[in-house]
């Protein structure tokens, strides 16, 4: 062959031409895969949509049906949740509408849920064996309301897989409120940071009451669990645990005795501030800082010596924690800070100043 | 008397216009915020009811429409969830009337609007 027929010996016209007609034919596969998705999409997102505007009426009526009794459930529409995609858009839009209501209407989405048979849609991922079901399942009958299944649900607040333990979890509270903080006796798993708030945003919906279990689980050998219910003692004023809210201020995690700072000072009594500082000492400096913050808000005269001491502690952020607390706390706060500043007025001019700034403010 | 429905939820939508209308008033659903700007100019709804959070426009657009309106005295109730009292703060003090917090009773929503049209 000629030069002229090839490229550096190798791309010939019979080759250039096979890899344009397979790169052609890759092309028009892509733009048919993309045409056909697209169509697919475009067919779903109007189907959808009229179901939605069917179903909309439908339950919108529903819903405002005073009696409570059964609702007639059209032909048309008993034809539609035949299929599996319309009865879950339908499970879907109640979930979303109970999220909103209340009263008479909330109570009535539940009634159309089992009317409809779409629990018989949650039971079966509840039992199914993919975690991403079950979870969904949990999900939804603890947002329908569904009491009779509090038991077996409760089995699964243990669970090794995080998703469905955190739904298992959520749900005990939504059947039971505080009581269904049970599943802290036997929780083995962690309590993520997440879950943590989740249920005490669940919780703040519902009236404060004593928590008999907190003390179990304040002893408990699962930290995560501790550290809940350190946070829902601080939450809740539990009175009841600061003893053992004491024993906490020598547990291993820092994040603990962290919280069990925070809480204690929450239950203050007259030997709170005696007991921190008598800690403060083995502390982290973080964990220093949370103790001077904390005696800034319950301390006295009584802590001038100790926080006078500490303005000398080579940390400037506890210089300036200790500072707050003088200020504020002690009679003559300000005058000790001004005699420190006018004796040596590096760092500690800076330190009056601002804090002079911060509380006068 | 007109009632201007502002809210994307389109069952949240439909099942406050149904309950109005079964009290007697003539709603008007819309399911954005800018569809709720162009049909207050359109229709000078008696009274309006928003939700902060919508597509195109949001609630406190929509309270600070009605409330440049010099012609007619509307009365704006928005619709806030749990969390958003400094949106809620920010539409009254752009002239808003009254609030119902999601999840909210169709009675007492009901009973806002009676009151809010007495006025």
């Amino acid at each position: 062959m000629s030069p002229k027929e090839t490229f550096l010996g190798f791309i010939t016209a019979e080759r250039l031409y096979a890899v344009s007609i397979v790169f052609g034919c890759v092309t028009a596969l892509i733009v048919l895969m993309i045409y056909t998705y697209l169509y697919q999409k475009k067919r779903r997102f109007f189907t959808k949509q009229k179901i939605a505007a069917k179903l909309d009426e439908w339950i919108g009526e529903a819903l405002l049906d005073e009696e409570g009794g059964h609702t007639y459930v059209t032909s048309d529409l008993q034809e539609e949740l035949q299929l599996h995609v319309n009865r879950q858009f339908a499970i879907d839009q109640l979930i979303s509408t109970r999220k909103n209501l209340t009263g008479r209407a909330a109570t009535n989405i539940s009634r159309l849920y089992e009317q409809l048979d779409l629990r018989d849609d949650s039971l079966w991922k509840f039992h199914n064996k993919r975690w991403d079901r079950k979870a969904k399942g949990i999900y939804e009958l603890y947002m329908m309301n569904q009491l009779d299944m509090r038991e077996e649900i409760a089995a699964y607040t243990n669970s090794r897989n995080e998703h469905i333990r955190a739904e298992a979890q959520t749900a005990l509270i939504t059947f039971s409120g505080f009581e269904g903080l049970s599943f802290l006796d036997e929780l083995a798993y962690p309590l993520t940071d997440w879950q943590q708030l989740k249920i005490l945003e669940q919780l703040k919906a519902l009236t404060p009451q004593d928590i008999p279990g907190i003390i179990r689980w304040i002893r408990s050998v699962n930290e995560y669990v501790v550290l809940f219910a350190l946070r829902l003692a601080e939450i809740y004023y539990q009175l009841q645990v600061h003893d053992d809210v004491v024993h906490c201020l020598d547990h291993p995690s820092d994040r603990i005795r962290h919280q069990a700072i925070i809480t204690l000072a929450r239950l203050a009594n007259l030997s709170t501030s005696g007991i921190l500082m008598q800690h403060y000492p083995a502390e982290t400096q973080a964990n220093k800082r949370t103790i001077l913050q904390q005696i800034f808000k319950i301390g006295g005269d009584e802590e001038l010596a100790f926080l006078d001491a500490e303005l000398n502690n080579p940390d400037d952020l506890l210089k300036l924690e200790s500072a707050r607390a003088i200020a504020r706390n002690c009679s003559n706060g300000f005058d000790v800070l001004a005699a420190r500043a006018q004796m040596q007025p590096e760092p500690y001019l800076a330190i009056y100043n601002h804090v002079k700034y911060e509380l006068k403010r | 008397m007109k009632v201007l429905v502002a809210e994307d939820d389109s069952l949240i939508q439909k099942t406050v216009e149904l309950k109005l209308k079964k009290e007697g008033f003539e709603v008007i659903c819309c399911n954005d915020g800018k569809e709720a700007l162009e049909k207050i100019e359109e229709h000078m709804p008696d009274i309006v009811l928003t939700d902060m959070m919508m597509p195109y426009a949001s609630g406190l657009e929509i309270v600070a429409k009605v409330k440049s309106i010099t012609s007619k005295k509307i009365p704006v109730i928005v619709f806030s969830t749990m969390g958003q009292e400094n949106i809620v703060e920010e539409a009254f003090a752009l002239g808003a009337d009254d609030y119902v917090t999601k999840p909210f009773s169709l009675t007492e929503l009901t009973i806002r609007i009676k009151r809010q049209l007495k006025r």
